[in-house]
């Protein structure tokens, strides 16, 4: 095993930073397939930071739970696709304000 | 600073090389345009306009790519170990499989697959 | 680490499950078309198998599959058999009301009970899983088919639009749960629950010296506030049970919230309890009061009958979190308290929705969901006004219900556990939720039409009778002969406490 030179805090900032960015976004942004990219961010700042602690702990299961995390993902955004085209199909847009059929 | 400093001149290194190729076609490649070359290439589907309608099944087709593309990386590091998991490991994967290929049989039998 | 068949076989109701949605798969790709009725039936076959094997093997003691000890992935204990129990009947009981439903609203598919199906399978990997990774895997599991569920009424822009904003939402709390997973793993170097609560019963400083850990639990916790729908984490709730199908709505009010809680009390008594004076119990505690608050005060303004009862199932979430909050503070009876409310809970919201969905017209709409239009039709179909009165009771809380007792345990647990004013706060909640219960009784028994405009009319089917049936039947059971399900739970919640250590 090769002594990383990058300290491991390093990767954890990058990974929080990420989070953050994608948390943010997902408050601050209108269109649905945006907010969905940002959420993405978040898994895969969770994810980074996931390879990071393994490496740190030298356990290989940190590696596999990405994996893991990867395809659900995955579903995930097959999902989540597949209801925004149907969104749009009817109202011919994605963002989140305009949605409004429902009040109370 | 040292390990970035090498993924700096991984970048650099990288950049160079895409500019330079780029920088050299245009200037030695010859030159000939006309109105069918102009036209933006993909492959399969006739190229469209943007503003068209692409069919739905399009999307459909790419969003099950996704998923059964993604599956496959399951298969590296099971294949990696193959040997040291024994029948257990070749009965998981087995009904691993199984289960994906009853998701392909129900897509297809949906028609999910057909592009007309 | 091998797999023995004898593993796999305590497994059996989960395999049941699992078979049942892949053939009900095939069963609408290959099978006449013209013949709907049985998809409900194949489903409710495989229910029923899958709660029998659950149940015979109840007394059976604790096994760990696929991993050494307690740190195992799956760890199949009273508790997680009888949360499975709970989860099952709540997915039974929502198929049966589904197929007249589903029928009117055109999406009597082989997909929609294979959905149900497999995110029963999700919830019962929920309270079955030893590490937050498995955890994890069940919760997608749920959600991912529940977003699914939640669209299903193509065409409906109200289903939709419901489906995008529940997705959205939880997507979203998937990120900040799935973070603090890792951020425990780092710190303590295992998802399990058990090293969690080896590494914070260490020292008393373990916390304190590990801002990675801290950050992480109180991420986790900020994720299952968002799946409880608990303030100020709910804004998704109302519109996704006034836009989802009717019957989805009901599943999703329990099953969801209860493999959610279930999960998050084996967190608590395994893992968090350990702490004394933690800094995520007054956020527990903070988090309980206002969504007691916020919940019922919503429902008091609603004209929507479909979102007030969206409303009281947030303030439901804030009364199983003040057992939460005791079982926190190491209260032994807080548990067993948390486990029989939800198992209440999940047969009155069911019942409720269930009446909902058989008067609901074939047209649908928000108009028809006004409390007005259900003016008088407890006279016009008798047998369901008196189950409506019957899950009313319940839900505000009365006897001789479920309702009651599962109230009468969570708050006497808080007051032991020296939260008399998280009790208080209950017990105002509870009474400021009388008014609007009974505000739906007051229109189902009145006499004239106040307003002419759509009314609902009645979906008959033998199926969802039997449901609503079943529902009633099992609040009043919950509510006459209480000890049974008390002693079975307790014994669950203690078979937690004793395999920690």
């Amino acid at each position: 095993m090769i002594t990383p030179t990058i300290p491991i805090e390093h990767y954890l900032y990058l990974s929080i930073l990420l989070f953050s960015i994608g948390a943010i976004g997902v408050l601050l942004r209108r269109n649905a397939i945006v907010v969905f990219m940002c959420i993405e961010l978040m898994l895969n700042a969770a994810n980074l930071a996931l390879v990071t602690f393994a490496r740190y702990h030298g356990d290989a299961a940190g590696h596999i739970y990405v994996l893991l995390v990867m395809a659900v993902a995955a579903a995930e955004v097959a999902v989540g696709l597949a209801i925004m085209i149907q969104v749009f199909r009817l109202r011919r847009t994605v963002d989140v304000d305009e949605l409004r059929e429902m009040r109370g | 600073m040292g390990s970035y400093g090498t993924l700096l001149v991984l970048f650099v290194l990288a950049g160079g090389i895409a500019l330079v190729m780029f920088t050299l076609t245009h200037f030695l490649g010859p030159k000939a345009p006309n109105p069918t070359k102009d036209m933006p290439f993909e492959c399969g589907n006739i190229t469209k306009r943007f503003d068209q309608r692409v069919s739905v099944k399009f999307y459909i087709v790419a969003l099950l790519f996704i998923l059964f593309d993604m599956e496959t990386v399951y298969l590296y590091p099971w294949a990696v170990v193959y040997r040291d998991l024994g029948w257990m490991g070749f009965w998981s994967m087995v009904s691993f499989v199984s289960i994906l290929v009853l998701g392909l049989v129900y897509v297809w039998k949906k028609g999910a697959l057909d592009w007309e | 680490m091998s797999i023995t068949l004898a593993d796999l076989a305590q497994l059996l109701p989960v395999w049941i499950l699992v078979a049942t949605g892949l053939l009900l798969l095939m069963y609408e790709v290959f099978a006449n078309q013209a013949d709907r009725s049985h998809y409900a039936n194949i489903s409710v076959v495989g229910f029923v198998l899958a709660l029998w094997a659950t149940y015979s093997s109840l007394g059976s003691g604790t096994a760990y599959l696929f991993g050494q000890g307690a740190t195992a992935p799956l760890i199949l204990d009273g508790f997680a058999r009888a949360g499975s129990l709970l989860l099952l009947s709540g997915g039974l009981i929502a198929t049966l009301l589904s197929p007249a439903y589903a029928k009117n609203a055109g999406h009597d598919t082989g997909e929609y009970y294979a959905l149900i199906v497999f995110a029963v399978v999700g919830m019962m990997v929920m309270v079955m899983a030893g590490d937050l990774m498995t955890f994890f895997l069940g919760l997608e599991t749920m959600s991912i088919a529940v977003y699914a569920l939640t669209g299903l009424r193509a065409g409906d822009a109200r289903s939709i639009e419901a489906a995008l904003k529940y997705f959205l939402m939880g997507a979203f709390a998937t990120g900040f749960l799935l973070f603090g997973i890792a951020m425990v793993y780092g710190a303590t170097g295992s998802v399990a629950l058990v090293d969690l609560a080896r590494f914070l019963s260490a020292s008393d400083s373990a916390l304190s010296a590990n801002p990675i850990l801290l950050l992480g639990v109180v991420l986790i916790l900020i994720g299952f506030a968002f799946k409880v729908a608990a303030v100020p984490f709910h804004m998704w709730a109302p519109d996704v049970y006034e836009g989802a199908p009717t019957p989805v709505a009901g599943f999703m009010a329990v099953g969801v919230k209860a493999a959610a809680f279930l999960a998050l009390l084996r967190l608590v008594m395994v893992a968090l309890g350990s702490v004394e004076a933690a800094p995520w119990l007054p956020m527990l505690r903070w988090v309980s009061i206002l969504t007691i608050l916020g919940g019922n005060l919503m429902a008091l303004s609603q004209s929507n009958v479909k979102r007030m009862l969206a409303y009281s199932s947030v303030s439901h979430a804030g009364y199983a979190m003040i057992g939460i909050v005791a079982a926190a503070k190491g209260e032994t009876t807080a548990g067993n308290a948390v486990l029989f409310y939800l198992t209440g809970y999940t047969f009155m919201t069911l019942g409720a929705f269930g009446v909902l969905a058989f008067l609901e017209r074939k047209e649908g709409g928000p108009e028809s969901e006004r409390f007005g239009a259900y003016a008088g039709v407890g006279f016009k179909h008798p047998a369901m006004g008196a189950a409506m009165v019957l899950f009313m009771i319940a839900l505000a809380g009365m006897p001789p219900t479920g309702g009651f007792f599962g109230k009468l345990y969570l708050f006497s647990a808080a007051i032991r556990a020296n939260e008399l004013p998280l009790a208080l706060v209950g017990i105002a909640g509870s009474l400021v939720s009388v008014y609007y219960y009974l505000r739906v009784l007051v229109h189902f028994y009145m006499r004239e039409v106040p307003e002419p405009g759509p009314t609902p009319t009645a979906t008959r089917s033998t199926q969802l009778s039997l449901g609503v049936a079943l529902s009633a039947a099992l609040i009043l059971i919950l509510g006459v002969f209480p000890s049974q399900w008390v002693q079975v739970s307790a014994k669950a919640v203690a078979s937690i406490a004793a395999a920690t250590f």
